[in-house]
């Protein structure tokens, strides 16, 4: 039952935000923190448990001959300790910034809801369940993703359904003809699918399928298009979904497809690895030169952020241990510099006003804290050292050498020669002087600031103890060691 | 004499009792009646459902003849969960109904006889879904009918009329042409009976005319597509109790005849290739159904176009069927919780609908934005019976589709899958279009200020049910397994 | 230890090895004259501005010496490079800003190769020791990919053709102080992965003979480039870019042949510390001049000639040693290449000539835009000059370089003297040329073709956003619209008599089937 929990209790808090209402904000605000402290301190024990070798799961009966299972494993509970912690953070974040906002119930319910479902993608013991709870976070999005109501978020709306609703038909067909030639088949370190390893025809076009489903998710070319619009919503939302729990429950998805149902090995004697890898290495370069002409502050970070999630696909793609491991450690690592951004985009809406970069100068000497928060973070993610992306893109670029592909290599340093190419303007645009002067007020509201603050802080703690027992980096090594035959760097 | 064995006598006798005492107890007493019925035959429906999972199927012979003489009701997993869903329905719609029918009690004559024609209707649906022989289908399907093209004109007005003018033209149309194959089967085989036609039925020209030509009247009766021409009329334009009965219960009975004609009385491949034939048809009533319901402006057309489309998901169980034991327990399980899901979203969907035009006083889609400011508990519903028409997970419909498609795929036949998928876009699409505009922010001019606490949580308590049916898919299956299609298949010992 | 156990700051290793002694003295001298100079020099107000940049480019310009694993080698190289962008965009022109955009973007590409070498070099040999690499990678599959990145991220650091532009850019809008550093130093970081990350001695022929030619095309391309710009430190630049393609040549001379390893080495070396010094003392001179007037700007013009006549290799500079090294480096290979590389390494000097004496008439006429007092900047330039005079005195030997014995003979005071006299006529001559002529001097502007190529760039950029834009207009108005043909198939599919006639068909359909 304790695998269930960190799903079902940021759902109680969404229901309970529901039936509090929109008036009574204090006993919402309480609701929500000590939901995401719970959650947090019991994914904690539950991490604790896994390290020590005590996988901790967990099954339902649900269809014919088919159970909703969840499973606390290292690989997922990565991913929920992610979705999690940022959740408590990005909380003191909207509430700071939803200040003014009406439908704060709505906003805060349908938010706790999101991060229920992504942890139960996370958890998620086998295909059927991690469909199921992939389906609910579309479906629960979709409300935030529209939540100013204006034409243009109803429109951005609209392309997200589309997108997402495809993608889960793709992923349901997969599921079920998985379901149909191998019945049953929970994630297993190294694949699950041995016994039926013969029918390769199937399992192509299953892998292809699963792969276009969870690819809208991970934003991989050319199933992003939902990704840039959806910016439109509130900050906390493109922070914590879009740069978080939506876009990397696409990725985990992948990472759990290719590590641990089919299988490093099969993915790539069947030869799925190679195509998927090649379409993650165009979607790295392609977003990255797109992202340079953005002036659109958020869109900027969207295009970097469907760049980053593709680091993700193709480390996972290799089928090497060390880029596999990489691209884990990639997916705790991007999320905390991307949170930062995001965040900082949305603190400059929300006090200044200001959507685009062109309109930043001066920003730098209104909002120093935030700025030198965001420009940390933007070099985290050109990896430069001893900033946290770069441990993580150093595992990659080891990691595919080591698999012979160069070509990979390549594809990530010029990446982040891209990142630090659409990174700089921004910087430079808040450096120079203009409108925004200390004179005409102060940083952002402090519950918009301490959050930026810390995870600004992260991004440089978890890079400076990326070799430390515990970090993401070693996090990642051990979860997916299973996956290669007990592997060790 | 055990009481269970009198259920499926009680579940006729008892809501027909209901009717004649609504019909004298007069307009303010008569909702109270209808309650009571429908709560009654709720628990006895669910009473004999428990007794099938039971004991299995068994007949019930009406005043204790027996066939072929007397009139056999036959009780099974099947008719025992099409009975459950219309008692489910049947009291919500009951309780809806006098929520509905009170706000504009004194403009319209034919209210009063709303609840004994309602009674009515259950009266011959619970038959229809119990009898064995197909004489009284015929007999069930004329009062079903009759009763149904009287509950749409109800409300009165032009375009009621002209809509309930058709669906008499069709309800008659049917009802001849089943007739006429009635009449041919019988001429053949001198039996009336559905099981003793099963063991007894032979490759027959005459016979298998018959039955061609009851099969084409049950269509015409499901209005699966092209024969679909009156039912968006009629379920567009009856008041919204009416609809949501019509289009979720309704034409379940003429389908759940076809279901045991082409699986349990006829052997496999009698009719050779109108299982394929069907199963088509099926595909095209998802596609144009939903394209329609795509391009209506008005929001009862669009729920009307929906279950065009919906219909055409339970006419794949019969391609599906050919291909082995496994693969039918599959699809027959997939249908008859679509049925379900489906039953109960779309009353949903269509007792929301009916709330939000009492609401905002006109049935237009594009000028009911806001609606999630003002009624946010019926936009919810909306919303739930949405995500269930979809097939997305958690709900009965995904349930239903996750059966089908695996279905369509373990028997090889996979554009059914491809089928199922795109039904499951489009619905989305329809659907969207509605609930976009729902979820604006648009400032709202209501029309009536406060809605009655039924027509708001009614909608929404049927749409949660039928999320939640996918909890209750195991009892379903083995409801299923205990139905006469799957033990005479062999599957269930 | 786990060499590819990545982020564990403990890993970081500094080593104080021969190869980094003399580069580890360069840097720390010229950072930290450069950093008082500019101290002095800056506006109060804008100071910390500079410094917020100056420092870690500073900081990692001075360490990078001293790395010795992979990942404080990448780590310091990108400290420093990065925030001189800082640096050269402190003026806030327009100007300073393009050259400070193209100078982050082949940064940034430099960064990228630089890292994409270092990832192949760690994998294949095992070892994050940069010095277990270099000879490491020798022996593996993929040697020419890794030096092909290596040698491709060192062009950028040193300006070789076409992208000798970085140079001129890097320092013609920096303040005089940084701009010194920046001239003295970054470029030498290229020098210094010469040594660290090529493997010497194990590449084919093929190799040394493409990069000696791409050494010396620069040599002589830079020059001609430097002597058509206009600002005096944009001649600088482009000399710099000239002097670095010499080093390339030597770098060059390294990867074939074993033997001439450390000759090579030595010469690379003895470059980069003439170089650095030398050029240092130009920036900090210009800037000097220009603060001054009457006899004080005329005895400091003079005492400018001292670092020119080294960069042009006249006898008892540091630049005739450096050069002697470089062309005992190139004696020692044998082959069509190294020999007429050998033959045309004196003519580079009418280049750098011609260079000094453009430099000259430029910085003549000069005039600082700020007054400060000159007497720090003076005495700080005055350090360097001297640095530049005394370094070829106590050159150790270790660097086999020893070329002062010969220094005097009337042999190689020719040599060092023709191109320069060359140069010298060449310029008289043009004063006599007619105006059209004379104005060919100002056609180059700092960064040449990479400015045309960052218009060319805005310019697709542009193009391209422009097509988008009609796309959608174009899409938006060809879309069909099918709703109402479909509306109408409906109507005629309900309409009474096509239901009733549909409604036939089923029927006889289902009996033709069944019956069949």
């Amino acid at each position: 039952m304790t695998a269930w929990l960190p799903m079902l209790i940021p759902a109680i808090a969404g229901i309970a935000t529901f039936a509090l209402g929109e008036s009574r904000g204090r006993a919402r605000n309480a609701v929500n923190l000590a939901a995401a402290a719970i959650s947090i301190a019991l994914v904690a024990r539950l991490v604790v448990h896994a390290y020590n070798g005590t996988v901790i799961s967990s099954t339902l009966p649900m269809l014919p001959g088919l159970s909703l299972g969840m499973s606390a494993d290292l690989l997922g509970l990565l991913f929920a300790t992610v979705a999690t912690v940022l959740w408590g953070v990005t909380l003191v974040y909207a509430i700071g910034y939803m200040d003014h906002a009406t439908d704060r119930a709505r906003f805060f319910g349908f938010f706790a809801l999101c991060i229920a479902a992504a942890n139960g993608v996370a958890l998620a013991d086998d295909p059927l369940s991690l469909f199921i709870f992939y389906e609910i976070l579309s479906l629960t999005t979709y409300p935030l993703v529209v939540h100013n109501g204006t034409p243009e978020a109803l429109s951005a709306g609209r392309k997200y359904l589309f997108y997402a609703l495809g993608g889960g038909a793709a992923l349901l067909v997969g599921v079920a003809w998985l379901a149909v030639i191998a019945g049953q088949t929970p994630f297993t370190p190294g694949g699950a699918l041995a016994a039926v390893s013969d029918r390769t025809a199937e399992l192509r076009v299953i892998f292809a399928l699963m792969v276009a489903g969870f690819g809208v998710k991970a934003a991989l070319m050319p199933l992003h298009g939902w990704l840039p619009g959806a910016m439109v919503a509130p900050a906390p939302v493109s922070s914590l979904l879009h740069a978080v729990a939506v876009v990397k429950a696409g990725v985990f998805g992948i990472i759990r497809l290719v590590n641990e149902l089919y299988g490093p090995e099969l993915a790539t004697s069947l030869g799925l690895a190679t195509p998927l890898a090649i379409f993650a290495g165009i979607t790295i370069i392609v977003a990255s030169v797109i992202a340079l002409r953005q002036d659109d502050f958020k869109r900027r970070l969207a295009y970097s952020t469907i760049a980053q999630l593709s680091y993700i696909t193709l480390g996972t793609a290799l089928c090497s241990p060390l880029a596999a491991a990489g691209a884990l450690a990639h997916l705790a690592h991007h999320a905390v510099m991307k949170i930062t951004m995001f965040f900082t985009a949305g603190s400059v809406y929300e006090t200044l006003h200001v959507k685009k970069v062109s309109q930043m100068p001066g920003l730098a000497r209104r909002m120093p804290l935030t700025m030198a928060s965001f420009a940390v973070a933007a070099f985290a993610l050109a990896g430069i050292p001893p900033l946290v992306g770069f441990a993580s893109k150093w595992m990659l670029g080891v990691g595919a050498v080591e698999d012979g592909s160069v070509w990979a290599l390549l594809i990530y340093v010029a990446s982040g020669a891209l990142a630090i190419g659409y990174m700089v303007p921004v910087l430079t645009s808040a450096l120079r002087p203009g409108e925004h002067d200390p004179a005409t007020g102060a940083e952002s509201d402090p519950r918009m600031l301490w959050p930026i603050v810390t995870v600004g802080v992260l991004t440089i703690v978890l890079g400076l103890t990326a070799g430390l027992p515990g970090s993401p980096v070693h996090w990642a090594m051990t979860a997916i060691s299973p996956s290669f035959g007990g592997w060790t760097p | 004499m055990n009481v269970l064995a009198q259920l499926p006598g009680l579940l006729v006798a008892v809501p027909l009792a209901g009717a004649a005492i609504s019909f004298v107890a007069g307009r303010r007493r008569a909702p109270h009646v209808a309650i009571t019925t429908a709560f009654v035959v709720l628990g006895l429906a669910v009473a004999l459902a428990v007794h099938v999972l039971d004991g299995g199927p068994f007949r019930y012979h009406v005043g204790g003849w027996g066939a072929p003489l007397g009139i056999d009701l036959v009780a099974d997993g099947a008719a025992a969960l099409f009975l459950v869903l219309t008692a489910i329905v049947g009291l919500v719609v009951t309780l809806y109904a006098t929520a509905y029918f009170r706000t504009d009690d004194e403009t319209a004559y034919g209210h009063g006889l709303f609840w004994t024609l309602w009674l009515f209707m259950w009266t011959s649906l619970n038959a229809l879904f119990l009898t064995g022989d197909v004489f009284n289908v015929y007999v069930c399907l004329e009062l079903v009918g009759i009763s149904a093209v009287t509950l749409v004109t109800i409300g009165g007005g032009a375009e009621a009329l002209r809509a309930g003018a058709r669906y008499l033209f069709a309800s008659m149309l049917g009802a001849m042409t089943y007739l006429l194959g009635v009449a041919l089967l019988y001429a053949a085989t001198g039996q009336l009976d559905m099981d003793v036609l099963r063991t007894t039925l032979v490759a027959d020209t005459t016979a298998a005319t018959g039955l061609a030509l009851m099969i084409a009247a049950l269509v015409l009766k499901t209005a699966l597509v092209p024969a679909h021409f009156w039912l968006p009329a009629a379920h567009g334009s009856a008041p919204s109790p009416v609809s949501a009965v019509l289009s979720s219960l309704v034409v379940k009975g003429s389908y759940f005849v076809i279901l045991r004609l082409m699986l349990d009385v006829m052997p496999a491949g009698y009719l050779p290739g109108v299982d394929i034939f069907l199963g088509v048809l099926g595909s095209a009533a998802i596609v144009w159904g939903s394209v329609q319901a795509l391009l209506q402006t008005r929001i009862k057309q669009l729920v009307a176009y929906s279950t065009v489309a919906q219909i055409g998901y339970l006419f794949l169980v019969f391609p599906l069927a050919r291909h082995g034991a496994d693969v039918l327990t599959l699809a027959l399980t997939g249908v008859l919780v679509h049925a379900l899901s489906h039953g109960l979203a779309k009353a949903g969907l269509f007792l929301g609908a009916g709330s939000l035009m009492t609401r905002f006083g006109h049935d237009r889609i594009a000028d009911m934005g806001g609606a999630v400011r003002s009624t946010p508990a019926l936009t919810f519903g909306v919303a739930l019976a949405g995500v269930t028409m979809m097939g997305l997970p958690p709900s009965g419909g995904f349930g239903a589709k996750w059966l089908l498609v695996s279905a369509a795929l373990a028997s090889g036949e996979w554009w059914w899958a491809v089928v199922l998928v795109t039904g499951g876009l489009l619905a989305a699409a329809y659907m969207f279009r509605l609930l976009s505009v729902l979820l604006t922010d648009a400032p709202t001019e209501l029309h009536a200020s406060k809605g009655d606490v039924r027509t708001e949580w009614l909608p929404l308590a049927l749409a949660l049910g039928a999320v939640l049916l996918v909890l209750a898919i195991p009892l379903v299956s083995n409801l299923a397994a205990a139905s006469n299609v799957l033990i005479h298949a062999g599957v269930t010992p | 230890m786990n060499p590819i156990m990545p982020g564990d700051i403990s890993t970081l290793t500094f080593a104080l090895d021969p190869t980094a002694a003399p580069f580890f003295a360069l840097f720390a001298f010229l950072w930290a004259v450069s950093g008082i100079y500019a101290a002095v020099t800056t506006p109060a107000g804008q100071r910390a501005r500079l410094f917020a940049y100056f420092i870690p480019s500073a900081v990692g310009g001075i360490t990078v010496a001293l790395a010795a694993d992979a990942i404080s080698f990448y780590l310091c190289f990108a400290l420093m490079a990065i925030p001189a962008w800082g640096l050269i965009t402190h003026a806030r022109t327009a100007e300073a800003r393009r050259a400070g955009a193209i100078y982050l973007t082949l940064t940034a590409i430099g960064e990228a190769l630089l890292l994409a070498a270092l990832i192949i070099m760690v994998v294949e040999t095992g070892s994050l020791e940069l010095s277990v690499m270099a000879e490491g990678i020798g022996g593996s599959p993929l040697r020419d990919v890794a030096a092909a990145l290596a040698l491709a991220s060192i062009a950028l650091k040193i300006g070789t053709l076409p992208v000798s532009g970085i140079l001129p850019l890097s320092y013609t809008y920096t303040p005089a102080g940084a701009a010194s550093a920046l001239a003295g130093a970054p470029a030498k970081v290229g020098a210094l992965a010469m040594i660290r990350l090529l493997p010497a001695g194990s590449m084919p022929e093929s190799w040394a003979a493409a990069v000696m030619v791409l050494g010396l095309a620069t040599a002589f391309g830079a020059a001609v480039l430097g002597t058509l710009t206009t600002a005096p430190r944009s001649v600088l630049g482009y000399s710099s870019a000239s002097q670095m393609g010499l080093v390339l040549i030597a770098a060059g001379v390294s990867l074939a042949e074993p033997a001439a390893v450390p000759l090579a080495h030595g010469a690379i070396v003895a470059f980069a510390i003439h170089h650095g010094l030398a050029k240092s003392a130009l920036v900090l001179g210009d800037d000097v001049v220009s603060r001054l007037t009457g006899r004080a700007r005329t005895s400091a013009l003079a005492a400018l000639a001292l670092p020119a006549l080294a960069l042009v290799g006249a006898p008892l500079t540091s630049g005739f040693v450096a050069k002697y090294a470089l062309k005992d480096a190139v004696h020692a290979l044998h082959g069509t290449v190294p020999e007429a590389v050998y033959a045309l390494l004196p003519w580079t000097a009418i280049g750098t000539a011609a260079l000094m004496l453009r430099f000259f008439a430029l910085t003549r006429e000069r005039t600082a835009e700020t007054r400060v007092s000159p007497r720090v900047p003076i005495a700080l330039w005055s350090l360097v000059l001297a640095a530049v005079a005394l370094v070829v005195w106590i050159w150790p030997a270790r660097w086999n370089v020893h070329a002062i014995e010969s220094a005097l003979s009337p042999a190689s005071i020719w040599t060092a003297l023709w191109p320069g006299l060359i140069a010298v006529a060449g310029w008289m001559a043009l004063r006599y040329a007619p105006k059209g002529a004379r104005r060919l001097n100002d056609i180059v502007p700092p960064g040449d073709v990479l400015l045309g190529l960052t218009a060319a760039v805005r310019a697709t950029d542009r193009w391209l956003a422009g097509r988008a834009r009609t796309g959608e207009v174009t899409a938006g108005n060809e879309r069909a619209d099918i709703g109402p043909a479909l509306r109408a198939a409906e109507r005629t599919a309900v309409a009474w008599t096509t239901a009733s006639t549909l409604f036939v068909l089923l029927v006889l359909l289902l009996v033709a089937l069944g019956t069949r």
